[in-house]
C-alpha cells in the first residue's frame, strides 16, 4: 500500500515536479531568515524523501560534496560582526544544504525525458522574442545528459595520473589547482561529444522547428494537487511567521 | 540504390585545394553487405555523413532509391562509432521513443514500433532499465534497435564493432545478415577491421579522394596490391600462400 503511494509521489507531472523544485529552491533562498526553520525545512525535506523513495542517509552522505562550501561560507558568514556570529553561520548554511537537498533529489526523480519537457514549457514564453524554446531546453538536457559522463571521465584522467606515478593529493584545494590544466582537453572532448549527439538526434529525426509528440502522457492527477496544496500551506505558514 | 554522381566534397570551400571526394562515382545496392574502407581520414565518416544528409555534396548528386518498399519518404539512419554519444534517452524505452517521436507519431503507433524493435533485440523485458546500466555491447544494440525502429531505407554504420568485445561482434553480425536477408533495409558497414572485411559481400576501397575498387569479395580478393595501409585479413593472406605453393 505504502509502496503504491511511494511510487505515485516518485511519478507526479513533470511540470509538478520542476515547480516544486523552484518553489523549494525559491523558499529556501528567501523565507528561510533565521535557522529554526531552516532547520525544520531541512527536517521536512528529509522526511520527504520517505514519500518518494529516495535513501535519506545517502542523500545526507552526499552533503560531504559541498562541505568544502559548507565550511568558507560559515566562516565568511560567521567573522562579518567583531565576534563570531553564530546565528548567522548557521542559518546560511542550513539554507545551502537546503538548495542543495532539493536539488539533488530534483535530478533523482525526474528523467530526462520528464526534464526536457518541464524545461521546454519553461522556456515557452521566449517564444514571443522569436527564441525557440525547445533550443534553450535542449542545450540543457545536454548538459545534464553530459554530466555523468564528464564525471568518468575525469575519474579516468585522475588514473591515468596515478598510473602515471602522480600522488593522489587528498587536500582538495591543492588538488582543484592540480587539476587545472586538465580543464582545456576535457572541455575539448565535451565539445566534440556534445556536437557528436547533436548529429546523432539530427540523423534521427530532431529538428527545433517541426512538432514533436510524446509517447508518455503525463496526466495531472490526485497526488499532483495534493503536493501542491500541501506546499501553498507551507508558504501561507511561513509567510506568516515572517 | 544509393547512388553517388560525380560527388565532390570539401570541408572548406575557401580552400579549394581541400577536397576530400574528387568527382568520385559509385553505387550500393540492398541485399548485401556493403563494406567502405580505406585508411584513417580518408573520408568514410563523410561519405556516411552525405548518405544520411548531414552534409550536401560540394558538387554533384546523390539519389536514393528503393526497390523493395514504397514508403512516402526516404530516411536514412546512421549508427556512429562511440554509443555512448548518441544515446539520447535515460531508458531504453525512452531512446527508442526518441526518434519516434521527432516523427510526430501517435503515441500507440510510438509503443508498437518500441515493442517490435525491442523484441528484435531481446529488449522487450527491459524498456524501464537506465542506460547507465548496460554494458559497452548492449548500449551498441540499443542503438541499433533506436535506428530500426525508424523503419529506415538503409542504415550507415561508421565503425561500429570498435567498441565490441568478440563475443558482442559476432552477435553483432548475426543481426546484420538477418537485415540483409529481410532486404529491406540497405546495409553499409565502414570497418578498419580485416575480420570484418571477411564478412563484406561487396567492398568499396576509398583512397585519396578516389574510389580504388568497387566490386564483390572475391574480385577484391584477386587484387595484387592495395593502396598504402589496408590489407587483407591473415586469413586471405595465408590461403593466397597455400595457393602459390601449388
Ligand atoms: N568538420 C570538419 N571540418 C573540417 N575538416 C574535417 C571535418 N571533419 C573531418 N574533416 C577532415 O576530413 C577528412 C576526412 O575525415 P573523415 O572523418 O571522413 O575520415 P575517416 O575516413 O572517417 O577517418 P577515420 O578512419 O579516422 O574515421 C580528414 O582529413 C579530416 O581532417
Ligand atoms: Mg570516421
Amino acid at each position: 500500500m505504502f509502496n503504491k503511494v511511494k511510487l505515485k509521489f516518485r511519478n507526479l507531472n513533470p511540470i509538478t515536479k520542476g515547480f516544486l523544485c523552484v518553489i523549494y529552491i525559491l523558499i529556501f533562498s528567501f523565507f528561510c531568515k533565521s535557522w529554526q526553520i531552516g532547520l525544520v525545512m531541512n527536517l521536512f525535506v528529509l522526511l520527504s524523501c520517505l514519500f518518494i523513495d529516495e535513501d535519506v542517509i545517502q542523500l545526507i552522505i552526499s552533503l560531504k560534496k559541498i562541505l568544502l562550501l559548507l565550511i568558507i561560507v560559515a566562516i565568511f558568514q560567521g567573522f562579518s560582526g567583531n565576534e563570531f556570529n553564530y546565528v548567522n553561520a548557521l542559518s546560511t548554511i542550513f539554507r545551502i544544504i537546503g538548495v542543495f537537498f532539493v536539488a539533488t533529489l530534483y535530478t533523482k526523480v525526474s528523467t530526462q525525458n520528464e526534464l526536457l519537457y518541464f524545461w521546454e514549457k519553461c522556456f515557452k514564453p521566449l517564444k514571443l522574442f522569436g527564441v525557440s524554446s525547445s533550443e534553450y531546453a535542449l542545450t540543457m538536457v545536454i548538459a545534464i545528459r553530459f554530466l555523468p559522463v564528464f564525471m568518468d571521465e575525469i575519474e579516468r584522467i585522475k588514473i591515468a595520473q596515478i598510473a602515471r606515478g602522480a600522488k593522489l593529493k587528498t587536500n582538495s584545494i591543492v588538488s582543484a589547482i592540480n587539476f587545472m590544466p586538465l580543464l582545456i582537453p576535457i572541455l575539448t572532448q565535451a565539445i566534440m561529444r556534445s556536437e557528436e549527439l547533436a548529429d546523432a538526434m539530427e540523423v534521427r529525426g530532431y529538428s527545433t522547428e517541426r512538432p514533436r509528440s510524446l509517447y508518455k502522457k503525463y496526466s495531472f492527477g490526485k497526488y499532483d494537487f495534493l503536493t501542491i496544496f500541501f506546499t501553498t500551506i507551507i508558504i501561507v505558514v511561513l509567510a506568516y511567521i515572517k | 540504390m544509393i547512388l553517388f554522381d560525380r560527388v565532390s566534397f570539401c570541408y572548406n570551400k575557401n580552400q579549394e585545394t581541400s577536397f576530400i571526394l574528387k568527382e568520385v562515382s559509385f553505387s550500393f545496392k540492398k541485399g548485401a553487405v556493403n563494406g567502405l574502407i580505406g585508411k584513417n581520414g580518408c573520408g568514410k565518416s563523410t561519405i556516411a555523413r552525405l548518405i544520411v544528409g548531414l552534409l550536401e555534396p560540394s558538387d554533384g548528386k546523390i539519389t536514393i532509391t528503393d526497390e523493395f518498399n514504397a514508403k512516402p519518404y526516404y530516411f536514412s539512419g546512421m549508427i556512429f562509432q562511440n554509443p555512448d554519444n548518441q544515446i539520447v534517452g535515460t531508458t531504453i524505452g525512452d531512446d527508442i521513443a526518441f526518434g519516434l517521436e521527432n516523427f510526430n507519431l501517435s503515441s500507440d503507433e510510438i509503443n508498437d514500433s518500441i515493442n517490435k524493435a525491442a523484441s528484435l533485440f531481446h529488449f522487450e523485458n527491459m524498456l524501464d532499465i537506465p542506460v547507465s546500466k548496460l554494458s559497452g555491447g548492449q548500449k551498441q544494440m540499443l542503438c541499433i534497435a533506436s535506428v530500426i525502429a525508424l523503419n529506415p531505407c538503409w542504415i550507415v554504420f561508421d565503425e561500429p564493432t570498435s567498441h565490441l568485445d568478440p563475443w558482442a561482434r559476432i552477435e553483432f553480425w548475426k543481426i546484420i545478415n538477418e537485415l540483409v536477408i529481410n532486404k529491406t533495409i540497405g546495409i553499409i558497414v565502414i570497418s578498419q577491421l580485416p575480420e570484418d572485411i571477411n564478412r563484406f559481400d561487396n567492398i568499396c576501397v576509398l583512397n585519396d579522394g578516389e574510389i580504388y575498387f568497387n566490386d564483390s569479395v572475391n574480385k577484391f580478393k584477386e587484387l595484387k596490391s592495395l593502396p598504402y595501409g589496408i590489407e587483407f585479413p591473415e586469413g586471405w593472406k595465408l590461403e593466397k600462400l597455400l595457393e602459390d605453393e601449388k
